[in-house]
């Protein structure tokens, strides 16, 4: 073993600068001891991916599209001061602006949704946030969509696998129906990405994509 | 409609990525539709532990897994596994962008306004980990080599600025390191080859 071979470890990490990368490299293509270290210890370090992951914010996402298409938009939160700081990044992000709302609990959920027209729910899985007896037959609302998976759903009522099914009255998008338009408009990003090398599709391009495909 | 970022509800088995990154490799598309379901968010949040801005972060993730697909045909099933394989490429590329943004700030002769705010990252890192079942492994980590795998990682830093940031001598930076992994790899059972 060389001395080099203490590298073993910020190779790993990625800790090194180009230049100890390509000695390091070297060195390693002839020892197929370390070669099988490293390989162990770039392993380890991707098992711990498994604990940082993390989805950019689904509501946000689609609250910033939808007020910059002109939509009046209210977002709710359990406190009012993540609202605000949600709503501030939103204005940050999509020079769109959306008001934010507390809803401290499922209590609030019907007289939040005077007037409304679409609900999307996209809060944190296996919370309940919109009981039934809130959105269903209520005039007005038109379409709702709950983009979790995990029992409970957000908005009781909706099944998963609901895909612009008619319930009380109410289109609704359970997450596996949101699922599939996602997929549709993800391969339809992808074959964009290929056509040109130096592309980078933001929000506002992939809502264009989608619109497309409608 | 409300706010908080979510985790990804499951995940996919490092053999399943396996499968999906040889049907890539030929070039299957939808193949890679798949993949990217199945890493994205373990790519983005690993790019965003190290460089937080969120923004910023979906762009580097997007490349990191254009560069997936780009390279699939070199990944070398016998040398790692594709997940591993994928997470190293993301980790690259968001630390490469971490220097070249430490470098821009160097030449202005303004670095200390750019540098990463180290002190949080072990602290942020570590309080996300707790909630996990990796953290009896990190804890089995003597806190020095804790501090020098997380700074490196997370931080972006190289090994020689890491020993700059600790006072601590090139060498037994790249001990604890190397170190600290191993006791890491042997408490989470992961073998290669």
């Amino acid at each position: 073993m060389t001395d080099i071979h203490t590298l073993a470890g910020a190779y790993a990490l990625d800790a090194i600068d180009d230049l100890d990368r390509a000695r390091f490299a070297e060195h390693l293509a002839g020892c197929p001891s370390c070669a099988t270290e490293v390989a162990e210890l770039i392993e380890t370090m991707g098992a711990l991916t498994e604990a940082t992951d993390e989805t950019p914010p689904v509501g946000m996402r689609a609250a910033g599209l939808l007020a910059k298409a002109g939509a009046d938009v209210v977002i709710t939160s359990r406190r009012m001061e993540s609202g605000a700081a949600a709503a501030d990044t939103i204005r940050q992000r999509f020079g769109a602006t959306v008001r934010p709302v507390a809803m401290p609990g499922t209590a609030e959920a019907a007289s939040l949704l005077e007037g409304a027209e679409l609900l999307l729910s996209a809060g944190g899985a296996g919370i309940r946030l919109v009981p039934q007896d809130a959105w269903a037959e209520r005039s007005g609302l038109q379409a709702a969509a709950d983009v979790n998976a995990v029992p409970p759903l957000g908005v009781e009522g909706i099944e998963v696998t609901d895909n612009g099914t008619a319930r009380h009255g109410v289109t609704v998008f359970g997450a596996l129906g949101v699922g599939h338009l996602k997929m549709k408009i993800h391969k339809a990003c992808i074959a964009r990405l290929f056509e040109r090398n130096d592309l980078v599709l933001d929000a506002e391009t992939i809502a264009e994509v989608a619109q497309g495909l409608a | 409609m409300t706010t908080e970022p979510e985790r990804g509800a499951q995940q996919a088995a490092p053999a399943d990525i396996d499968a999906l990154m040889r049907r890539v490799a030929s070039g299957d598309q939808d193949a890679f539709a798949n993949l990217y379901d199945a890493v994205s968010s373990r790519v983005f949040g690993l790019i965003r532990r190290v460089l937080r801005d969120p923004a910023l972060s979906e762009e580097v993730a997007q490349e990191a897994l254009v560069e997936v697909w780009r390279t699939a045909a070199r990944f070398d099933p016998a040398r790692g596994s594709a997940a591993g394989w994928i997470f190293t490429i993301a980790h690259r590329r968001a630390v490469d962008r971490v220097r070249a943004e430490q470098a821009a700030a160097d030449r202005e002769r303004r670095a200390a306004t750019a540098s990463v705010p180290f002190d949080d990252v072990v602290e942020q890192v570590t309080a996300r980990l707790e909630q996990h079942a990796v953290r009896r492994c990190l804890r089995a980590l003597t806190q020095m080599q804790r501090e020098a795998i997380l700074l490196a990682y997370y931080g972006g830093l190289t090994y020689q600025q890491v020993a700059d940031r600790l006072g601590t001598p090139l060498p037994t930076v790249k001990t604890r390191m190397r170190d600290g992994l191993i006791r890491l790899r042997d408490c989470m059972g992961v073998s290669w080859g």
